[in-house]
């Protein structure tokens, strides 16, 4: 009896040791972003580069956005891009989970900093109104950028020439809408964006995808540039929906191309517009200091 | 909490069956292997037996297992280098059982026992190693490798059943060497070799 016990429970413990051996694998977080990050911009947090394993396999993803270690803020997500807005104005940690078809999480947590480099003037120019200016500092390997952008919407006194909004807020907010003639020619040294130069402000922005709402949203180190619509054939539309700003760019001797941003869209896009058509304006102007 | 309650309910069961006749105290220290996951550790385990009937015993007992394992990886995936995975398991369990004994009177004896467990444990895992691909200046990583995996935790259900060799060491006094197995039901089962004590009054 004694002995048959033993050896029975002897035969049991090896059965269990020579049971199949489970190695299982862990998937591997990986998370960056498009783009820099600013505080309020939209950013997308792009975790495709994770993996449940070398052999594939499907994952799903949450975010701890605030980095608090505490909650997640999204649920199980099964799309590893995610849109939103930059909660921190310095630096700060954000966190994400990645679970795969066996329930084993991986989770990682990195730092994300900003580098806002800006100060707001006021800017003085040609012009009978003033406005202000923000200057982004900005540097490269060999050469500082100092990028000046019109920090509000230019402003004319009323004419028959352009339009202008009746009560004092709306301009105050919108701006003098104006032709593509009377915009180009505004101030000897403030000039009309590029093309060009508007794309540098959309990558700076986040990307076509996002700069949009990055343009508008009320952020201190941002354009927050707003929608007052547009002017054809005199009449008013589009407004508060849309805002159409010119470009120093002709796209033929009867129309220029201006940007098109709107209230309801994160995206941007450049248009063509009759020059009689009354438009917004952004000034700029910029410098290149070389490092020898 | 769960450890709370498993704590009050062991208080409650040593403090009834404290109150019968014929009693042993046993303390062990044991290795421990868990097969499924080739992980290997140690634990301790404080046990209680109660006499009822020459070749009968009722033990309940408490223990605590910490098992690990390291497995080297060193491999890419993508841009990815895969260093290695850190399994890790420790658990809590409790017990019941009845004991058959076999010449409880003798100098060696021999205690066979068998019956149901309750485990309190983290799941294996709980750190994956692996080096990110450069990140850009606006991402900060404290280091270029990364260390990953929430454990998983949670009660198990499962049985025990093992054998004890007993030796008479003195008038109430045993040493014992054992070996039993804990299958655990959705969980880390395990094999346990031990050696202790039991005090008898």
């Amino acid at each position: 009896m004694k002995t048959q016990s033993i050896f029975a429970l002897l035969l049991l413990t090896l059965v269990g040791v020579s049971c199949k051996r489970a190695d299982l694998t862990s998937p591997v977080a990986l998370f960056d972003l498009q783009t820099q990050p600013r505080y309020l911009f939209k950013v997308n947090l792009d975790a495709s580069g994770s993996f449940a394993d070398k052999d594939g396999g499907s994952l799903e993803y949450r975010w701890d956005l605030n980095g608090d270690h505490l909650l997640w803020e999204t649920n199980w997500l099964s799309t590893p891009v995610l849109t939103v807005q930059f909660p921190f104005r310095s630096n700060g940690y954000i966190g994400l989970q990645v679970r795969n078809s066996d329930g084993i999480i991986t989770e990682l947590y990195q730092g994300i900093y900003t580098d806002e480099n800006y100060r707001i003037n006021k800017a003085w120019s040609d012009l009978d109104i003033d406005f202000r200016r923000i200057d982004y500092s900005l540097y490269g390997p060999d050469y500082h950028h100092l990028w000046i952008w019109a920090y509000d919407n230019i402003q004319l006194p009323d004419s028959d020439e352009w339009y202008n909004f009746r009560f004092s807020a709306d301009r105050a907010t919108y701006g003098t809408l104006m032709t593509w003639d009377v915009a180009k020619d505004l101030d000897s040294d403030y000039h009309l964006p590029s093309r060009t130069q508007w794309q540098q402000m959309i990558d700076f922005c986040g990307g076509e995808a996002l700069a949009g709402f990055n343009m508008q949203v009320e952020a201190e180190h941002g354009l927050q540039l707003s929608c007052p619509g547009l002017v054809t054939y005199d009449l008013l539309e589009e407004s508060g929906t849309s805002g159409y700003y010119w470009t120093g760019d002709e796209a033929d001797e009867d129309s220029a191309w201006a940007l098109k941003i709107s209230a309801t869209s994160d995206e941007t896009e450049f248009v063509i517009l009759a020059k009689t058509s009354l438009a917004s304006v952004r000034l700029m102007m910029e410098y290149y200091q070389y490092f020898r | 909490m769960k450890r709370i309650i498993i704590a009050i309910t062991l208080l409650a069961m040593a403090g009834f069956i404290w109150s019968q006749d014929s009693k042993s105290l046993l303390i062990e220290g044991s290795w421990s292997g868990m097969p499924q996951y080739c992980m290997t550790g140690a634990g301790y385990a404080l046990s209680y037996q109660h006499s009822l009937a020459q070749l009968l015993s009722l033990e309940a007992g408490a223990g605590f297992i910490v098992t690990s394992r390291t497995i080297e990886r060193d491999e890419i995936v993508g841009d990815v280098r895969l260093l290695d995975l850190n399994y890790h398991h420790a658990g809590y369990y409790l017990y019941a059982a009845p004991v058959l004994k076999i010449g409880r009177e003798k100098a060696v004896s021999v205690d066979l026992y068998a019956g149901p467990v309750v485990n309190y444990q983290s799941s294996v895992f709980d750190r994956n190693r692996y080096e990110m691909p450069e990140s850009p200046d606006f991402i900060g990583r404290m280091t270029a490798i990364v260390y990953t995996n929430k454990v998983i935790e949670g009660t198990f259900f499962g049985g025990i059943a093992g054998c004890r060799v007993n030796i008479r060491t003195g008038e109430n006094w045993k040493v014992h060497l054992g070996v039993n197995t804990m299958g655990i039901l959705k969980a880390v089962s395990s094999v346990n070799a031990s050696i202790g004590v039991q005090f008898s009054w």
